[in-house]
């Protein structure tokens, strides 16, 4: 193994760590405060993988639309929520057996798709920013799905407005 | 290409070493003598009345939901951006009815006038009486 690969090995390891321990952190916290700022670790370190994998768009998005979006929204959404002071009681855990059986469902998902997939997880080997060809897909093949985004987009603005806005009168 | 990544992470590495020195240094080098009137929350001079969790203004979520959405725009935007000298006139049309049809969005939302902070509590009623 190269100096190369043995570096990119550690700083795989940390990612990954760094998202596991969040993880854990968003799942056992009860405190629904830090279970959103435990996200915010698990939202950077999967920012960190997909550089890892040479996909600069999706480093971007992610950056961009979950933590600096997203989450935003998340905590806004705790901080407006009306007992505000006890939130050491909002967020119970649910029982041990149905979460083992969730994660070993979703575990073995995974590990399938690790086996039998190789290919389908494939790096970026070109060494070349993808985002360039992101653009000339929008503008070719994709072109009326990119359109239809928009009014997707449109559709989710105003509903989203429209539910947000029956605010309660004093 | 993962180079460029690799400068990115030097910095944010070197960022977070300059913090975590100077806080650990700073820790080191001052006197701690706590009493009372010290440990207090600092406000500006003024004493603190409560708990800092507070209930927020709906306000801020619905604003935040119209910047995430054309968050979503912009972050598309880049893509586009990259390859706009290479295609021309037809990336300009297709950018254009794009942007429009968020435009028209942005429209609505100001004609409703959600974006306004502060809003009256009579218009409040005679607006929105029906859907309260």
């Amino acid at each position: 193994m190269s100096l190369n690969e043995i570096l990119l090995n550690i700083i795989f390891y940390a990612l990954a760590l760094t998202g596991l321990f969040s993880s854990f952190m968003v799942a056992t916290s009860t405190n629904m405060v830090r279970t959103a700022f435990s996200l915010l670790g698990v939202l950077f370190s999967f920012a960190g993988l997909y550089g890892l994998l040479r996909a600069d768009f999706l480093f971007a998005a992610q950056i961009l639309v979950y933590v600096g979006g997203i989450l935003v929204l998340i905590i806004f959404a705790i901080m407006l929520t009306h007992k505000i002071a006890n939130v050491n009681l909002s967020n119970e855990s649910t029982s041990s057996s149905t979460v083992i059986a969730v994660v070993c469902i979703l575990f073995a998902v995974l590990v399938f798709i690790a086996l039998t997939l190789p290919e389908y997880i494939k790096i970026n080997q070109r060494n070349k920013p993808l985002t360039e060809m992101i653009g000339n897909n929008l503008l070719s093949d994709s072109l009326l799905p990119f359109e239809i985004l928009s009014v997707l987009l449109l559709a989710c603005l105003i509903g989203a407005v429209y539910l947000a806005r029956k605010e309660v009168k004093e | 290409m993962l180079l460029d990544f690799g400068v990115l992470l030097l910095y944010i590495v070197i960022a977070c070493g300059f913090l975590t020195a100077a806080l650990v240094a700073g820790r080191i080098i001052r006197p701690n003598k706590p009493y009372k009137d010290k440990l207090t929350t600092y406000e500006c001079g003024e004493d603190t009345i409560g708990t800092s969790f507070i209930q927020f203004n709906v306000r801020f979520y619905v604003i935040a939901l119209i910047f995430l959405i054309f968050e979503v725009e912009i972050v598309l935007l880049f893509p586009w951006a990259v390859v706009y000298k290479n295609v021309g006139l037809i990336a300009l049309i297709e950018m254009g009815v794009f942007i429009l049809i968020l435009l028209a969005g942005f429209a609505y939302v100001w004609s409703q006038k959600d974006l306004e902070w502060v809003k009256s509590e009579i218009e409040t009623e005679k607006e929105h009486g029906t859907n309260l």
